[in-house]
């Protein structure tokens, strides 16, 4: 496993150097014929229209793609012209006119003297609206039209409206729709707006492959722009050769819409970076299959510009380096000659070990050539190979000792009819070589695994090779290996999988049967039974009462405390007491003892029922019959006794 | 000659305490004595079943020593003795004082006892 994974990260992390030097000198991929044929026939069948955008978008696109022959083209274009035809006297809005102009420009001879009959009423609609407000897109659509209708225009006031409508709303859309309304305008200095391109391609969003702007619409606008600005003015754009290939990586990801408006967005974008004069991205392809062996060494690749076509001049084609997945790496800088189109590299001169490589290509003009030069566009390429066991055997040797006890000679892809029983004292060793079918050599491979299967339980472990003598070794200890079977002890069937990134032919070869003796082994305990069940219930246990003491001596003990006061009235009597005295306080006296008598009263129903409040209440009640009972009672006393 | 002399004491004592002591004193004296056998009942109660519920022992308890330091107070303060330590407050008025001291107590009391 660290075998594979080591070799895997090797392969990645030189895939990535590769590309991360230079992000997209390459365009991720180009318009195959089919995508042509479908976007084309895709085109054609959108009849009948329900407005007037969709025959422009459609005009539009199969203008990209150029005219070839079509069945229906004729009948196409008499509709399409019936259809705009019919819609001038109710338009009276600059964007209606503006597509109507345009399919009868695009129509040509067959419609277009129709539509210039009706300019007076055009020219009107088109005074009317820049009257009003001056807006980028009213300029674009007036200037327009008046191109398609070949009206005259006056471009120094055009210009001049540009720049203050740039001021006014300086989107990325409006500085697009400028290049486009300014590349209109004839043989006059555009300087001032041109100079704008390399600001909008700076503002564009960027990821390591594409370049683009918050919609396909924008985006398009931008490139058809500046590419109809550079044609106009006769000077290079401010696009490096990387940005351009971004952009037009960004449109073939848009290639799989059915919108026919964005299909004509992406496919006039697309003509511009293919046929325009200064910056053409393109794409080395690979056009043979990505699996070579020495039955099929040639590597076949072309070379092509966003819509599928070879470049317009002659180019070199030269590999440069050759990188296989381990890191071993060639530089054979060798020059394929072009045959129709396509260029041509045996591999096998270069490399001999099967494996995936890493080729990188540049590529040369021999004149001047505005298609964009690759110094290190990488392709990835397998070098394929096929496999057989060359000789195994399986033997029993006693772990300590290391003393051979039994040997059993294999023979793929036949079982071996005998069963080997180890126990714990033993250990089960495998040794194969695997032979390459062509060259007849030992071979090494990343997967070379041996299965140990007993019902649902599966072991595997894996088979190491020794480097200098190629030959793979399986080693099953007794002893360490019984935790990983969980020291199940029984008959397990042991099988081989062979298998590599470039194998051919990966396999898994069934050898037979071992039986396996675990010391300690335990019983099938069967599988974990993993359901979830409820707890037993924990029932609650309330806080015990602590236990009062019996009934029989708090009864005795309350007699017993109540005693005392027997005691008292003895004694009061035997002292003394002034019972004759009890009628001094006269009145009052009574008074008081009620009222006193009253507030024990209280006390009693406090204990038992009441609250604190409502105690509270009826003591302040009682308090004060009681306090001034007592009081003049006490006066009283106080008074007979002086 | 010592247990004589304890016991000798202890006689004088009675004699003069009898003829000596005021009629009023005396009552109040047996009431302070009722009180502290009382408490003592309940003390020696708790002793022997443990201390639960232990909120009504306390306010039992309580509501003995309250009740003898009360009367302890109201003894002092009507001993003609000590009449002229409390000039300012005459019998009656030492005995309305107990009183509404009482009142209190009994109210806490009560609602302690649970």
């Amino acid at each position: 496993m660290q075998h594979i994974c080591s070799s895997f990260l090797l392969t990645s992390a030189a895939l990535l150097l590769c590309l991360s030097t230079v992000d997209a000198e390459a365009l991720s991929d180009v318009f195959s014929p089919h995508d042509i044929t479908r976007i084309r026939d895709l085109l054609l069948s959108t009849e009948p229209y329900g407005e007037l955008s969709t025959p422009y978008h459609v005009l539009r696109g199969l203008q990209a793609l150029g005219t070839s022959s079509s069945e229906n083209k004729d009948g196409f274009k008499r509709n399409a012209c019936a259809y705009a035809l019919s819609h001038i006297d109710t338009s009276s809005d600059l964007q209606s006119l503006f597509y109507i102009s345009s399919i009868a420009a695009e129509l040509g001879s067959s419609c277009l003297p129709d539509v210039i009959k009706k300019k007076s009423h055009i020219q009107s609609v088109v005074s009317d609206a820049l009257e009003t407000e001056q807006t980028m897109e009213k300029l674009y659509y007036s200037t327009s039209i008046s191109t398609n209708l070949g009206l005259d225009v006056n471009s120094e006031s055009v210009l001049a409206s540009i720049l203050t409508a740039l001021d006014d709303d300086e989107t990325i859309q409006n500085t697009a729709l400028a290049f486009l309304t300014a590349s209109q305008l004839p043989d006059f200095d555009l300087t001032a707006i041109y100079e704008l391109v390399e600001d909008v391609v700076a503002q564009a969003d960027e990821t390591p492959t594409t370049l683009y702007y918050d919609s396909l619409e924008t985006t398009s606008n931008v490139i058809t722009g500046i590419f109809a600005m550079a044609t106009k003015t006769g000077e290079a754009p401010a696009i490096t050769s990387e940005q351009a290939t971004k952009f037009g990586n960004y449109l073939l990801t848009n290639t799989y819409t059915v919108d026919v408006a964005r299909l004509a967005y992406v496919l006039a974008a697309a003509t511009a970076l293919d046929r325009n004069q200064y910056v053409v991205p393109c794409s080395l392809l690979l056009t043979s299959s990505g699996y070579v062996s020495r039955a099929n060494p040639d590597i076949q690749v072309r070379l092509a510009t966003i819509l599928g076509s070879p470049p317009p001049t002659e180019f070199t084609v030269t590999v440069m380096t050759v990188t296989h997945q381990e890191g071993d790496e060639t530089l054979p800088k060798k020059k394929l000659k072009s045959k129709n189109g396509l260029y041509s590299y045996n591999l096998f001169q270069d490399v001999s070990s099967p494996g995936v490589y890493t080729l990188t290509f540049s590529t040369e003009s021999v004149g001047g050539s505005p298609v964009v030069k690759l110094t290190e566009t990488p392709l990835q390429v397998t070098v394929s190979f096929e496999v057989t066991i060359g000789s195994a055997e399986l033997s029993l040797s006693d772990r300590e000792h290391g003393t051979t006890a039994k040997k059993i000679s294999l023979e793929y892809p036949n079982s071996s009819k005998e069963t080997l029983e180890a126990d714990q004292h033993s250990k089960v060793v495998m040794k194969f070589t695997l032979i390459d079918k062509e060259t007849k050599k030992s071979a090494l491979v990343h997967q070379a695994f041996v299965r140990l299967t007993r019902g649902q339980h599966e072991i595997f472990f894996v088979a190491t090779a020794n480097k200098k003598t190629l030959q793979y070794t399986f080693e099953l200890d007794m002893v360490t290996a019984a935790e990983d079977f969980g020291s199940l002890s029984g008959s397990y069937a042991m099988s081989l999988i062979v298998g590599d990134f470039a194998l051919e032919n990966p396999f898994s070869w069934d050898i037979g049967s071992v039986s396996l003796l675990f010391a300690g082994s335990t019983t099938d305990t069967g599988d974990e039974d993993y359901t979830y069940r409820a707890k037993p219930e924990i029932q609650h246990m309330f806080r015990l009462e602590e236990k009062l003491p019996p009934k029989v001596i708090s009864s005795t003990f309350t007699v017993l405390v109540l005693s005392p006061l027997a005691l008292l009235l003895v004694l009061w009597v035997g002292i003394g007491f002034n019972v004759s005295g009890l009628g001094t306080g006269g009145l009052w006296a009574v008074m008081f003892h009620i009222s006193l008598g009253g507030i024990f009263v209280v006390y009693y129903l406090f204990w038992l029922k009441l609250n604190m409040f409502d105690t509270m209440k009826l003591l302040a009640l009682l308090s004060v019959p009681t306090f001034l009972a007592g009081n003049r009672m006490l006066k009283r006393i106080a008074s007979s006794n002086q | 000659m010592s247990s004589e002399n304890i016991v000798s004491v202890v006689q004088q004592f009675l004699q003069s305490y009898r003829s000596k002591t005021p009629t009023k004193l005396k009552l109040v004296d047996a009431y302070l004595a009722y009180i502290m056998l009382t408490g003592i009942i309940q003390f020696v109660y708790c002793a022997l079943v443990g201390t639960f519920p232990f909120n009504s022992f306390l306010s039992g308890f309580i509501s003995c020593v309250g009740s003898f330091v009360l009367g302890v107070c109201l003894r002092i303060q009507t001993n003609p003795q000590n009449r002229s330590q409390f000039l300012h407050i005459s019998p009656e008025r030492a005995f309305a004082d107990f009183l509404f001291a009482h009142v209190v107590l009994h109210l806490v009391v009560i609602n302690f006892i649970g």
